[in-house]
């Protein structure tokens, strides 16, 4: 995690290093969209986690200090992800400190090696918060709970409304046990006379108190839960709302998403991860394929304002164009396109429209695919956008057999999941109708609108009394109702027996109207829902696909990494003297580390100190004596196997006398 | 609150006014059978003779705390905001304490009393030895009471007088429980006064909780008590936890369902409730309902219903893919042999050598004898041999390491400082029965790779 918000720094200082002038267009244009997103980010955030917090808040408002002494305490179920909920409890502290007249400090595991560093940090944290002056004049060696007990006391003496003295352990799980155990001790022992509130966050489950604490303690404890969304859901929430939107400029392409998604899913479970890996695909989009700034003038009517270079840019990155540019019938329009910048402006005038379009319909209808998957039976192809997404935009979904699966199951959908079906699917396209400042998208919208509502009155009004079918094929039906439970593989039969029957030419209204709906949202599906390749050319503006340059930010491969920068140095050092030919090739002007560590791959298990330092000397300085070797060449040598000590590929073996054992294969 | 009137004589035949004190005393009994109680009510009664300091062990992380708590007190210094918070003086050592012991008035009685002093055992070497043996040291008439709930033995002292307090009986608990009969027939009329019910309704309602009286909360009280002594003899915990079920108690008398004399009707009433709680009487919530109990908590009665908790928290976990895959793994290679590796994860591993059976009586199960250590290398190895996919061992991987010893799934068993020299090892701290749970969310079938079940 901060190895990646590491990398979106070094980036951006990058950036900024090799354009030196401010008014950099692409950098300006990454910045201004990445506040846009991080914004619309953030306030989905505060949102979610506000449902979370004001009823903690409420309850620490209502919370009466009584003297049975028992220490009131919140247990936070936060999620695995701990790095991202630093900055709710953050949030956290601050809301109660705004909202309840309290002192709250926030307490980590590492401001905590033993008892007396946490109570001493947890005393100075409370009293300076309250009067800086005061704690200028302790020393540290006096902070103690029973000195904080009389502050205390003298402090609010008068006051009617005493302050609640609140604690944040934000990572209790990483506390050391006996710490801990002691420190909650205490706190139990002094919540008679203070009123202290613990709160702790979890990451794992309700259990792990357990394990932490002993009973005698949490006997002591007034326990209360409270319990985050899991990040998963906050994710698709955020990836809804803001990654997979039209209305931004920038999307990913099928891969460059689902290893963002892989990441989080297999490795990290943290959205902050996510949302710097999307921070540095943008970074890299905006900035360093340099379509930052034709992004910012992305609009029709903005294309007069793009300069030579930008155009450049256009006709070198975009494979679509050039195809396009290429399969031109007349010469001289292929070179007008290809080299005069108005025609080709004038040329390529409504093409960006059309991109916007293509999203925007996309998009739409994305979720309209998901609404109707969202309860089927079978999901290969996944549910939610964020599964779907992924798919649709690489490949012709509608070509897959699975999607087709789907839609025969569709077929067979009871009426009243086809109706919360249908309303749903109209409520996303009337959002899409609001959603849009454009006249055009929203009549088309409407349009889309209209045979959806059509669809909903026909299949609401046909009744389940005007069935019209054979009485063997209801009995059937029913039969199979009662056998629903008995085996998977009779009903599969079943109801491909069903299948059979249903073609006959009896159908039910219902089933009539059903169909005829869903052979509609099939053909909308063909038209809208198409991959990459098939979008207007230009595409490459708006989507990211350029995901393996960045690969490594993305995913370091510490080992990878090392074994590629020992065994051919160049890649870093790019000096013309350690260029070599293949890997495997040891040249004497390498560094002495790099030829020590190609020595010792050719080795087995164990190396002998005595065989590797005669290949090292012979390889760096050809000496006829063999057995004499320079003090120097063996100072080198040392030093440079101390190295590879430190970077754990050897170590001294224990059973023979100057040998070391390889530790790496 | 109630006390042991024989502990508070016993007590107070030992210290009593103008006459010499015993070196040492050591008050003991279970946890919460009223020792502090007792005590608290005997140095009350003897303040105006007796100037004693109660200090509760646990709190003292380091000794000077204690030092200087006990100096402050027997030289009435309070810490202000005129002082600057500062003690009566820096104490850190115990000939500073002795000196300053010896400044008091000799004419003066004096008594310190340590609560939990079992803890001073984990405290320097000479404070336990030293507090026994003040007299000698001081010269004054001083005597320290230690109180604590283990057996003296385990103390390694020399001799002394010993006060054993009882456990509370059904009898005294019901006595004490009792004290709280006004209190909480307030909370109930104030209860009716919020409730949203008309006027008329809430004046019936203040109507019957009259007849609530001391022999109706008393006759609760000896139901709970009935299922709850065996469990717990807690007094705070069993105080709490009878507050919590009263209320679901009286309710159906105030709704006229059920006469305030029909003691049998009432019982069948709570039953249920009591047994949810007695459940989780250990675990101290507040805000779970009844419904939410059972889903979350470790039960410790059944074992079924412990699966079941145990399978739900699997479920529930929120781990990543690789994670949970980590987490079977170095199950796996904390329970089994390393020399079974090869046979168990690799395709290819060549016929079996027939072994000579031998009869082994009453092998222990691998399993039963609890984590072993592995190195790192080894559960990368392990990990890589149970997953089907082909993943690059990059740093999200090997921070989910680092994430999972976070967590306590894993501890460093040894070498914890070199990792990069391949010489830590780790082990898990997880069970069977969660590893087998976890599988089941990944569709990983644990039994089938551990060599007991072979």
């Amino acid at each position: 995690m901060v190895p990646k918000l590491k990398n979106v720094l070094r980036k951006e200082k990058q950036v900024l290093a090799n354009k030196e002038n401010d008014n950099d267009m692409n950098y300006l244009a990454y910045k201004n969209m990445w506040i846009k997103t991080e914004e619309r980010i953030e306030e989905i955030q505060s949102k979610y986690y506000n449902v979370v917090l004001s009823s903690l808040l409420e309850f620490i408002r209502k919370i009466q200090f009584n003297n049975a002494g028992h220490l009131k305490t919140v247990l936070l179920l936060t999620g695995i992800n701990q790095i991202d909920h630093l900055k709710q409890f953050k949030l956290v502290s601050k809301q109660i400190e705004n909202n309840v007249p309290s002192i709250v400090s926030v307490l980590q595991s590492r401001n905590c090696p033993s008892v007396k560093h946490a109570v001493e940090f947890l005393v100075n944290e409370f009293i300076n918060q309250y009067d800086k002056k005061t704690v200028t004049k302790l020393k540290r060696n006096q902070l103690s709970m029973c000195m904080l007990q009389s502050w205390y006391l003298e402090e609010f003496q008068a006051s009617n409304e005493r302050p609640k003295l609140i604690i944040i352990m934000t990572d209790f799980e990483q506390f050391n046990k006996t710490i801990v155990q002691d420190l909650i001790n205490i706190l139990c022992f002094y919540a008679s006379n203070l009123p202290f509130i613990l709160i702790l966050g979890i990451a794992t489950a309700f259990k792990s108190v357990q394990n932490i604490l002993p009973s005698e303690i949490t006997n002591k404890m007034d326990i209360n839960i409270f319990e985050n969304e899991s990040s998963t859901d906050m994710l698709n929430r955020i990836i809804d709302k803001t990654i997979l939107s039209y209305r931004s400029p920038f999307h990913l392409s099928g891969k460059s998403f689902k290893v963002l998604m892989d990441i989080f899913l297999f490795y990290d479970y943290s959205l902050l991860s996510f949302i710097q890996g999307y921070k540095i695909f943008m970074l890299e989009h905006f900035c360093f394929s340099n379509f930052g700034s034709i992004i910012y003038k992305f609009h029709d009517e903005n294309i007069d304002k793009w300069t030579h270079d930008e155009c450049e840019t256009i006709r070198r990155s975009c494979f679509s164009f050039r195809k396009f540019a290429e399969a031109r019938k007349i010469q001289e329009d292929r070179v007008n396109f290809l080299l005069n910048d108005e025609f080709f402006k004038r040329k390529m005038g409504k093409r960006i429209s059309k991109i916007t379009f293509f999203w925007y319909f996309f998009y739409c209808h994305l979720k309209i695919l998901s609404i109707l998957f969202e309860d089927l039976p079978q999901h290969e192809l996944g549910k939610l956008p964020r599964e779907l997404y992924p798919i649709c935009i690489t490949n012709d979904i509608t070509k897959l057999d699975e999607y087709k699966e789907m839609f025969k199951l569709l077929k067979f959908v009871s009426k009243e999941k086809i109706l919360i079906k249908l309303e749903k699917i109209i409520e996303v396209i009337e959002y899409f109708v609001q959603d849009t400042q454009q006249e055009e998208l929203r009549t088309k919208m409407r349009q889309l609108k209209e045979p959806f509502v059509y669809f909903y009155k026909n299949i609401e009004e046909s009744g389940i009394n005007t069935i019209t079918n054979t009485p063997a094929s209801t009995h059937e039906r029913f039969e199979l109702k009662k056998k629903g439970a008995s085996g998977r593989q009779e009903m599969m039969e079943k109801l491909k027996e069903m299948a059979k029957h249903n073609i006959a030419p009896v159908v039910t209204k219902y089933e009539q109207a059903l169909w005829e709906c869903i052979d509609y949202i099939n053909r909308k599906m063909e038209k809208y829902l198409r991959p990459l390749q098939e979008a207007p050319f230009f595409y490459e503006l708006t989507v990211f696909c350029n995901y393996y340059s960045i690969r490594k930010q993305i995913m370091g491969i510490p080992r990878g990494a090392l074994h590629q920068a020992l065994s051919n140095p160049h890649i870093y050092m790019q000096c013309s003297c350690c260029k070599i030919p293949e890997q495997e090739r040891i040249l004497p002007s390498l560094p002495d580390i790099s030829i020590v560590y190609k020595l010792h791959l050719e080795c087995n298990k164990f190396i002998s100190l005595y065989d590797w330092l005669q290949s090292f000397a012979t390889i760096i300085e050809y000496n006829e004596d063999e057995d004499h070797i320079s003090p120097e060449v063996q100072a080198r040598f040392t030093r440079s196997i101390a190295e590879l000590q430190f970077l754990g590929f050897i170590k001294q073996s224990k059973h023979k006398t100057d040998t070391a054992a390889r530790l790496t294969w | 609150m109630d006390h042991n009137p024989n502990v508070i004589n016993k007590l107070s035949s030992h210290i009593s006014k103008d006459e010499q004190f015993p070196n040492c005393l050591y008050l003991f009994g279970h946890k919460s059978t009223g020792k502090s109680v007792c005590l608290q009510k005997f140095l009350k009664d003897s303040e105006d003779w007796l100037c004693s300091v109660v200090i509760q062990a646990a709190v003292c992380y380091k000794s000077q705390i204690l030092y200087e708590t006990v100096i402050n007190k027997f030289f009435n210094h309070k810490l202000s905001r005129d002082n600057n918070y500062e003690s009566y003086a820096k104490i850190d050592t115990v000939e500073n304490f002795l000196k300053y012991l010896n400044a008091l008035d000799p004419a003066k009685s004096f008594l310190i009393a340590i609560e939990n002093a079992e803890r001073l055992r984990d405290m320097e070497f000479n404070i336990l030895p030293i507090l026994t043996k003040l007299q000698e040291f001081t010269g004054l008439n001083i005597s320290c009471v230690l109180v604590s709930h283990i057996a003296f033995s385990k103390f390694d002292l020399s001799p002394m007088i010993k006060i054993h307090v009882p456990d509370f009986s059904k009898a005294d608990l019901i006595a004490i429980f009792s004290n709280d009969y006004e209190s909480l027939q307030e909370e109930i009329i104030a209860d009716i006064h919020k409730s949203l019910f008309n006027e008329i309704e809430q004046n019936q309602q203040l109507e019957i909780v009259k007849s609530l009286d001391q022999e109706f909360y008393k006759n609760y009280l000896s139901i709970f008590l009935n299922v709850f002594y065996k469990v717990t003899r807690d007094l705070s915990e069993l105080q709490l936890l009878a507050n919590k079920c009263y209320k679901s108690y009286y309710a159906p008398v105030l709704r006229r369902e059920i006469k305030v004399n029909d003691v049998t009707n009432l019982w069948r009433n709570i039953t249920k409730l009591l047994k949810t709680t007695l459940n989780s009487s250990s675990l101290r919530i507040q805000n779970l309902s009844a419904s939410e109990f059972d889903g979350k908590q470790v039960n410790e009665d059944s074992s079924g219903e412990r699966k079941k908790n145990l399978r739900t928290f699997a479920q529930t976990l929120e781990l990543p893919f690789f994670a949970k895959y980590l987490l079977i793994a170095s199950f796996l290679a904390s329970h089994n042999d390393a020399k079974f590796d090869k046979r168990l994860f690799m395709k290819h591993h060549g016929k079996e050598r027939k072994r000579q059976q031998k009869a082994k009586v009453s092998e222990k199960l691998n399993i039963q004898f609890g984590p072993k250590s592995f190195t790192i290398d080894r559960l990368l190895a392990i990990f890589y041999a149970i997953l089907d996919e082909k993943v690059g061992l990059t740093c999200n991987l090997l921070a989910q390491i680092s994430t999972l010893v976070d967590l306590n799934f894993l501890t460093f068993s040894s070498g914890e400082n070199n990792i990069m020299e391949g010489t830590a090892k780790l082990q898990s701290t997880i069970g069977l029965d969660f590893a087998i749970n976890i599988g089941r969310v990944v569709g990983f079938n644990v039994r089938q790779y551990l060599t007991d079940f072979h």
